[in-house]
């Protein structure tokens, strides 16, 4: 017994390596269709969106990258269907260099949905860029946000966009949904555009992040926050659209399992080994 | 004409003519006491009275305008020209380092590469380039996805071997983060069911929400309330010129 387990002790971090591989391979294969329970946060959030009458304008902050888009990019998508559906005119905006990209991927891949092939850019999104200095970009946008974005992503001359008819700055927008995976984003919206402005912030962030702005959300500040997977996965299926979030919670379960397992494999092998001894 | 415009106007000037003193004068200017420390700290401590003063001030106030205005643009302004010195000093460092063949020279062509690829398409197609869009998607994204994804590897290996009970807080701490790893997922749900007892009472998702709401977040308070603190503190010491390790390892 104490060998097996002095072995087990020891053992090579490779194995541990393809037993992840396996945990998430296998879910993939072979969905495990688990039930999608709402929490209080994703609701609240959802909720901010939904309360929305037809028309109204919103600011969707792109605020990652590449790195962080297995989480935020299903997120951004469940959160751009439930405005397309609700007829909500999104402004995109990004605080992160990455972020416009990451909005025109979301856009290129819902505009090619038959479901939303009326909508137009321009019209009901539109995707502004980023510019540098995160504090001073949210800051300006409260003065005029043309202003800080003179041109949308691709040079055209904001002001020209249909959408920006009667936006001139956050007094304009109905609310501000940023999906955020650092320092700049929610946080910063919170204590510039809420604190000063008192527009409604509302947000997703990446599960490792998220407990950062739980002072806010206890504090009203932020208005809901969608948690990572699987607060997108509980966004999905508040819009009836399963897609990736949906699929990666499976996986994730099973990695969640696997965690547990080697913990307290680890645990229980030391305490046999270590007692022996 | 526009006050700001002007304003604006004046500073730019002013910045050129500096620059350019400094060019043609030299060492002289280079040595001189008011240039090197008394002019900056009076540019530091204008600056940054005038960003704290606006967040005193109601939106509503003319003043305020004037002043979010200015710095918002000057901010940018700023920041863009540091985005160009970083570029730059990553190019002429990975140019030496090639030059000089140090370790791992190598990387540095291929980082070279890229950094003059992307800015090439990037430059002559703008963001709706085909090739542009090709680096991004195909290079790029599944770079950083792979990058962020291995950590998953990392912290099941660094969770064997470290998250260990080898004394009271170890235990709390393992048994609140088993918890919460449970409640996070459904998966999780379904096995807590199976607990005899404690399932009757407790809802796994719940429970891990609670250790969120009420024990995680009274840290996370502390923290932010901590860091603010210290930050303001900070600040003021720059401020006020206690603090001038900004000026170079000579002051």
């Amino acid at each position: 017994m104490k060998a097996l387990f002095t072995i087990i002790n020891n053992m090579d971090r490779r194995y541990i390596f393809l037993a992840m591989v396996i945990a998430v391979i296998l879910p993939l294969i072979k969905p495990l269709a688990l039930p999608v329970k709402i929490t209080p946060n994703t609701q609240s959030s959802f909720d901010v969106i939904d309360s929305l009458a037809p028309g109204s304008k919103i600011l969707l902050s792109f605020d990652y990258d590449p790195a962080s888009s297995p989480e935020l990019q299903p997120m951004a998508k469940a959160v751009m269907t439930h405005c397309f559906r609700k007829d909500v005119k999104m402004i995109a905006v990004a605080l992160w260099p990455q972020g416009p990209m990451m909005a025109k991927k979301a856009f290129e891949s819902l505009s090619s949905d038959p479901e939303f092939s009326g909508k137009k850019y321009g019209v009901d999104f539109v995707n502004l860029g980023v510019q540098p200095s995160y504090v001073a970009v949210v800051k300006g946008m409260g003065d005029s946000i043309a202003g800080v974005f003179p041109t949308d992503f691709f040079g055209n001359k904001t002001t020209d966009f249909e959408i920006m008819k009667g936006v001139k700055n956050y007094r304009d927008l109905a609310a501000i949904f940023s999906l955020t995976t650092g320092s700049a984003g929610i946080g910063t919206y919170v204590t510039i555009a809420n604190a000063q402005y008192k527009t409604i912030v509302t947000g997703g962030c990446t599960a490792i992040s998220s407990l950062e702005y739980y002072p806010y959300l206890q504090s009203k500040q932020l208005i809901g926050l969608v948690e990572g997977l699987k607060g997108a996965s509980e966004y999905e299926r508040l819009v009836k659209k399963p897609a990736l979030a949906t699929a990666g919670m499976d996986v994730q379960a099973v990695v969640h399992m696997m965690l547990i397992f080697f913990i307290l494999l680890a645990n229980v092998s030391q305490m046999i080994v270590g007692k022996q001894k | 004409m526009d006050k700001m415009a002007l304003f604006n106007g004046f500073l730019i000037i002013f910045f050129i003519v500096l620059f350019v003193l400094l060019i043609v004068m030299g060492q002289t200017l280079r040595t001189s006491l008011f240039l090197r420390r008394k002019l900056p700290l009076a540019f530091c401590f204008i600056m940054g009275v005038t960003m704290i003063f606006q967040f005193f001030i109601p939106p509503e106030n003319s003043l305020y305008k004037e002043i979010e205005d200015l710095s918002t643009k000057w901010i940018q302004i700023i920041s863009s020209f540091a985005l160009v010195i970083g570029l730059i000093s990553l190019v002429t460092m990975n140019f030496n380092k090639i030059s000089r063949k140090y370790e791992d020279w190598q990387y540095s062509i291929v980082l070279l590469l890229g950094f003059f690829i992307t800015i090439f398409y990037g430059l002559r197609d703008g963001f709706e380039g085909k090739e542009f869009d090709f680096i991004f998607n195909y290079m790029y994204v599944p770079m950083q996805s792979t990058m962020f994804s291995i950590l998953a590897f990392f912290v099941a290996s660094a969770a064997f071997r470290a998250f260990r009970a080898r004394s009271r807080e170890a235990t709390l701490l393992l048994t609140a983060a088993v918890i919460v790893m449970l409640g996070r997922v459904e998966l999780g749900s379904v096995i807590w069911s199976y607990i005899p007892v404690v399932s009757r009472y407790f809802d796994v998702s719940e429970l891990a929400q609670w250790i969120n709401t009420v024990f995680t977040t009274a840290g996370q308070r502390a923290i932010l309330l901590g860091a603010s603190l210290g930050y303001i503190a900070a600040s003021f010491k720059i401020l006020l010129g206690i603090e001038r390790s900004y000026f170079g390892s000579e002051e």
